[in-house]
C-alpha cells in the first residue's frame, strides 16, 4: 500500500468543492510582466510560524493586505489561521501571542491554504524578507493542496534600500527601521494583519518612489530586485 | 463620533501614501476623489488669495485633520493644491461614500456645517462665481504684484529724451517711467508715444524728458487684481497701469500681461471698435464683446465689474455706431444726446439684452422739425445695434420711435406727467425712463433732465410712496416654511426667475430710495452706496444688500452663459440643481431682498 500512501502525500484529499476552488486557482490567466506597477494589485504578506527554521517550522497563521490602485482598502485585509496539531512553544506563543487552545481551533490546512490562494490571485507577492514568507506558505501548500502556487514574489528588504536608501546604503535595516523612518505606525507588531499592513505602507513608499526613478512595468521591479539580490551576496 | 459611523468609516477607508512633493489633490482634477484624514506626514495648502489682495498664509495640516470638506459639500474642484510636505499616509473616503457619512454622522455634519458656515462667510466677501474651474478663478483674481515679473524701468525727470529711448531699446521695454529721487512716479512715457511726440513733432531728443511724458499717469496698488487692471486699461484706453506699493513705483502692468491671463483682451475690443468704419466691422466687435464676456465670466470676474465691463464695451461700441452713421445726416444746428434706459441706463447689462434708448435734443427750430431730422439717424442706429446682437425693443421703446425723440422741453413735461398720474401704465414707463443716462452726444442735455426730474420727485411724498408700492408688488420668492417658492407648473416648473423676482427687486427698491435721498446715479449698487448714508442705512446693511444683488446678477450671466443668450427662460434656474452653497446664498440673498422691501414698507407705511 505504500504507493496508496504515496499518492496520497502528493495529492491530498480535497472535497469536490476544494476541487473545484484549486481548479479556478490554476485556471487564471497568468500576469503579464509588462502590466505597469500603478495599474498592479499588489498582496502584502505576513506569516507567523512555530520558528525561524524555514524547512522545520510550521505556519502558523497568514495575514495579507492587498493595495489597488496605489491605495489600501482597510476593509479587505485577510488573516488566516492554520489549525496546528499541537500548539508552539511558550517562548513562540510569546511572540505573535497565538495561543495554544487558538493555534488548536484553526482553520483546517486544506481549506485555509485555499481560501489563501483565491484571495492572492495572480497578484504578486510581497513581503519584506519575503523569501522566509515564500518557504514557509509554498511548504504548507504543496503538502496541504498539492500544488505550489506559481505568484512573482518581492522582497521589500531588498527593494527599501534600493529605492528609499542613500546612496551607496551598505546598512541593512530591519522592518522596524523603515517604517519608523516613513512615521508608519503599527497597531501591533508580530500581528501576521497588523504585520501585513505596515509591510503595504512600506511598499507603497516605494511604489511611489520606483515611478520617479522611472522604474514603470513589473519587470523593471523584478529586475531591480534581482540586482541587488547579486549586490547583498557579494558583499 | 459614533460608533456605528466609525465602522461605517473603516468599511470603506483606504490608505493612500503620497511622498514628500506630491500634489494629492489638485484644481485641475475637478471634483476630490475622496475624503482624507491625515494619518501621518503634514499637507501644506496655499490659500487662493482673496480679490481685495489678502495674500493669506499657507495652512499647514498636520496627522488627524481632514480635507477637503468644503469641495466635496459643493461639488467642485478645489480652489488650490494640496501638497504632501512630507511623506504623507491619508485615510481616505472615497467621494461617493462622503454624503452617507454625513447622513450616518450628526457628529460629522456638525463638524461639516459649522466647516460651511466659514466659507459662507469667505463666498459673501469674494460672491465668487461657480461655473469657472477654480484654476481659472484664480488668473483674473490675481494679484498685480504677481504679474509684474521685472524690477522697473525708471530714469530721473531731466533724463534727455535719447537716452531713454536707447534705454528702452537696449532694455527691450515698451514703456518708462519717471520717478523722483524717492522713487515715487511722476510720469510715464511709452513706445506708442514716440510716433506723435518725438518723431511728428521733431522733438529735441536732448531735451529732458520730463517735456514729453504723460505725468501723472492712472496707478493701482499692487494688491489691485488683474481685473481692475483690465477695467482700467479697456475704460480709459491705455496700454500701460504702472503698480505702486503705496509710495514707490514698482512695475508696469500691460495690456499683454493681461492677455495671457484672458483669451480675448478687452483692450483690444475696444480699440476695434473705436477703430471701426462701419457697421460690419461693429457686428464682429458685438460678437468679441460676447465671447469675452463669457471668457471673463469663466475666469471668475465677479458680476459687478462683468456687468460694468459689458456696459462699458457696449457703450463704446453704440457711440461708434452713432459716430458712423450721424456722418451720413445733416445735424447742423442740433444738440442732441443718445439715452440708455433700463438695464443699459443702470450699467447693468447681462449678456441677453434688448435696445432701450431715446434721444434728446434742442435746437433753434420747432420740435417737429427737429425731430424729422433726428429719426432717419435714430432709426438706422436702431437697425445697427439690431445687426449687432441687441434685438430691438418689443416695446417700442427706441430712440427710432417719434414717442421717444423728444426735445428737452417734452421729456420734461412728459416726466413731470407720469409723475402727477396714478395709472399703473404710466408708473411702468416711470420705472423704465428714470433710469436714463448720457450715452453719447450733449450730455448737457441729459444732466439737465435729471435734474429737473430730481426736483419732481425729491420732495413728492405721493409719487414716492407709489414708487415704493410699485417696488413690493412681487415679494422676494421665499417660503415660510419651505425654501423657495417655485413655479409650480407649466414649462418653468420648479424654476425662479433671477430677473423678475430677484435682481429686479433689488433694482426697483434702490430707485425709491435714490430718488427719496436726491442721488443721481442710476447703477443700484451705486445708488444703494449712495443713498445709504443720506437715509441712515448702516454701511455694513448696504453691503448685505449690494452682495445679495450681485450674487443674483452672477447667477444670471451663469444661467445666460449656458443656456445661450436667445434661450427662453434664460433668467431661470431651478434652486435643486445649485450646489449647497450657491443653494444657501441664494436664500440669504432673496432675503436681503426681503430686508430691503421691509425698509420701504416702514418707510411708506405699506
Amino acid at each position: 500500500m505504500r504507493w496508496l500512501q504515496r499518492l496520497f502525500r502528493h495529492a491530498p484529499a480535497l472535497s469536490a468543492d476544494q476541487e473545484a476552488v484549486l481548479a479556478a486557482c490554476r485556471g487564471r490567466p497568468p500576469l503579464s510582466v509588462t502590466a505597469l506597477l500603478a495599474d498592479l494589485r499588489w498582496v502584502v504578506v505576513d506569516v507567523e510560524t512555530s520558528g525561524l527554521d524555514p524547512f522545520a517550522d510550521r505556519l502558523i497563521s497568514i495575514g495579507a493586505v492587498e493595495i489597488v490602485a496605489g491605495r489600501i482598502p482597510l476593509h479587505t485585509g485577510f488573516e488566516v489561521l492554520f489549525r496546528q496539531a499541537e500548539a508552539s512553544s511558550r517562548g513562540n506563543i510569546l511572540v505573535h501571542g497565538i495561543g495554544g487552545s487558538a493555534q488548536r481551533s484553526g482553520e483546517e490546512p486544506v481549506a485555509a491554504m485555499l481560501r489563501f490562494l483565491d484571495y492572492a490571485g495572480r497578484s504578486p507577492l510581497v513581503g519584506f524578507h519575503a523569501d522566509f514568507d515564500r518557504i514557509m506558505i509554498e511548504r504548507t501548500a504543496r503538502s496541504a493542496i498539492g500544488w505550489v502556487p506559481d505568484n512573482v514574489w518581492l522582497d521589500l528588504a531588498l527593494l527599501a534600500p534600493a529605492l528609499l536608501g542613500s546612496d551607496g546604503e551598505v546598512t541593512r535595516r530591519g522592518l522596524d527601521e523603515w517604517t519608523e523612518q516613513l512615521g508608519i505606525v503599527n497597531q501591533s507588531r508580530h500581528n501576521a494583519v497588523a504585520d501585513a499592513l505596515a509591510t503595504a505602507q512600506l511598499l507603497q513608499a516605494v511604489l511611489a518612489r520606483a515611478r520617479r526613478a522611472g522604474v514603470a512595468s513589473l519587470r523593471d521591479l523584478v529586475r531591480l530586485e534581482k540586482d541587488r539580490r547579486w549586490l547583498e551576496r557579494g558583499r | 463620533m459614533e460608533a456605528a459611523a466609525l465602522d461605517f468609516l473603516a468599511r470603506h477607508l483606504e490608505l493612500g501614501y503620497y511622498a514628500e512633493g506630491t500634489v494629492i489633490i489638485d484644481p485641475a482634477q475637478g471634483v476630490p476623489a475622496a475624503f482624507y484624514i491625515i494619518q501621518r506626514g503634514s499637507v501644506q495648502v496655499v490659500p487662493f488669495p482673496g480679490m481685495q489682495g489678502t495674500r493669506a498664509q499657507p495652512l499647514n495640516l498636520g496627522a488627524g485633520e481632514s480635507f477637503s470638506v468644503g469641495a466635496l459639500l459643493e461639488r467642485r474642484a478645489v480652489t488650490s493644491p494640496y501638497l504632501a510636505t512630507a511623506d504623507t499616509f491619508c485615510y481616505e473616503l472615497p467621494a461617493a461614500h462622503f454624503p452617507e457619512l454625513l447622513q450616518r454622522s450628526p457628529v460629522f455634519a456638525a463638524f461639516a456645517t459649522r466647516y460651511l458656515a466659514s466659507m459662507l462667510r469667505e463666498s459673501r466677501r469674494l460672491i465668487r462665481m461657480g461655473s469657472s474651474s477654480a484654476e481659472e478663478q484664480q488668473a483674473m483674481s490675481r494679484p498685480l504684484a504677481s504679474l509684474i515679473g521685472r524690477s522697473a524701468v525708471t530714469c530721473p525727470p531731466q533724463t534727455p529724451v535719447g537716452d531713454v529711448l536707447k534705454t528702452m531699446q537696449d532694455r527691450k521695454v515698451g514703456s518708462m517711467l519717471v520717478v523722483d529721487g524717492a522713487g515715487a512716479l511722476l510720469g510715464i512715457f511709452t513706445r506708442h508715444d514716440v510716433l506723435d511726440r518725438i518723431a511728428l513733432a521733431r522733438c529735441d531728443l536732448a531735451q529732458p524728458i520730463s517735456s514729453v511724458m504723460t505725468p501723472n499717469p492712472l496707478t493701482l496698488p499692487a494688491e489691485a487684481s488683474a481685473w481692475e487692471a483690465a477695467l482700467l486699461i479697456a475704460s480709459r484706453g491705455i496700454r500701460h497701469v504702472p503698480v505702486h506699493d503705496g509710495a514707490r513705483v514698482i512695475g508696469v502692468v500691460t495690456e499683454r500681461d493681461l492677455f495671457a491671463l484672458q483669451r480675448v483682451s478687452v483692450r483690444a475690443i475696444h480699440r476695434t471698435v473705436a477703430d471701426a468704419a462701419s457697421v460690419d466691422e461693429l457686428r464682429h466687435a458685438s460678437d468679441d464683446i460676447r465671447r469675452l464676456g463669457r471668457s471673463l465670466l469663466g475666469q471668475g470676474v465677479a458680476a459687478e465689474q462683468l456687468t460694468l465691463i459689458i456696459s462699458t464695451l457696449n457703450d463704446a461700441l453704440t457711440r461708434r455706431l452713432l459716430e458712423i452713421e450721424s456722418r451720413r445726416f445733416d445735424l447742423h444746428g442740433v444738440r442732441w444726446c443718445w439715452l440708455a434706459f433700463g438695464s443699459e441706463g443702470r450699467y447693468e447689462q447681462t449678456i441677453s439684452t434688448d435696445q432701450d434708448n431715446g434721444l434728446v435734443f434742442e435746437g433753434d427750430a420747432a420740435p417737429d422739425d427737429l425731430r424729422q431730422r433726428l429719426l432717419p439717424l435714430a432709426q438706422a442706429v436702431n437697425r445697427g445695434l439690431d445687426s449687432c446682437g441687441f434685438p430691438l425693443c418689443k416695446g417700442n421703446i427706441m430712440a427710432g420711435n417719434p414717442r421717444w425723440c423728444l426735445s428737452l422741453e417734452e421729456w420734461r413735461q412728459q416726466f413731470g406727467r407720469w409723475v402727477a398720474d396714478t395709472d399703473p401704465q404710466a408708473l411702468l414707463h416711470a420705472v423704465i425712463f428714470f433710469d436714463f443716462r448720457a450715452l453719447h452726444g450733449e450730455e448737457a442735455l441729459a444732466r439737465s433732465l435729471r435734474a429737473h426730474l430730481l426736483d419732481l420727485t425729491r420732495n413728492n411724498s405721493r409719487f414716492q410712496r407709489q414708487l415704493a408700492q410699485y417696488a413690493l408688488e412681487t415679494p422676494p420668492p421665499l417660503g415660510l416654511l419651505s425654501d423657495f417658492v417655485t413655479e409650480d407648473e407649466g414649462e418653468f416648473r420648479g424654476t425662479i426667475d433671477l430677473k423678475k423676482s430677484g435682481a429686479r427687486l433689488f433694482a426697483d427698491a434702490a430707485r425709491v430710495l435714490a430718488l427719496a435721498a436726491g442721488v443721481a446715479h442710476t447703477n443700484t449698487a451705486q445708488r444703494l452706496r449712495q443713498a445709504g448714508p443720506a437715509l441712515n442705512i448702516p454701511a455694513s446693511e448696504i453691503d448685505g444688500i449690494v452682495d445679495g444683488f450681485f450674487f443674483l446678477q452672477g447667477l444670471r450671466l451663469r444661467a445666460q452663459m449656458d443656456m445661450g443668450p436667445a434661450a427662453a427662460g434664460v433668467n431661470r434656474i431651478r434652486p435643486d440643481h445649485l450646489n449647497e452653497v450657491d443653494r444657501r446664498i441664494l436664500k440669504e440673498s432673496l432675503r436681503q431682498a426681503r430686508k430691503l422691501q421691509s425698509r420701504l414698507a416702514l418707510d411708506y407705511r405699506l
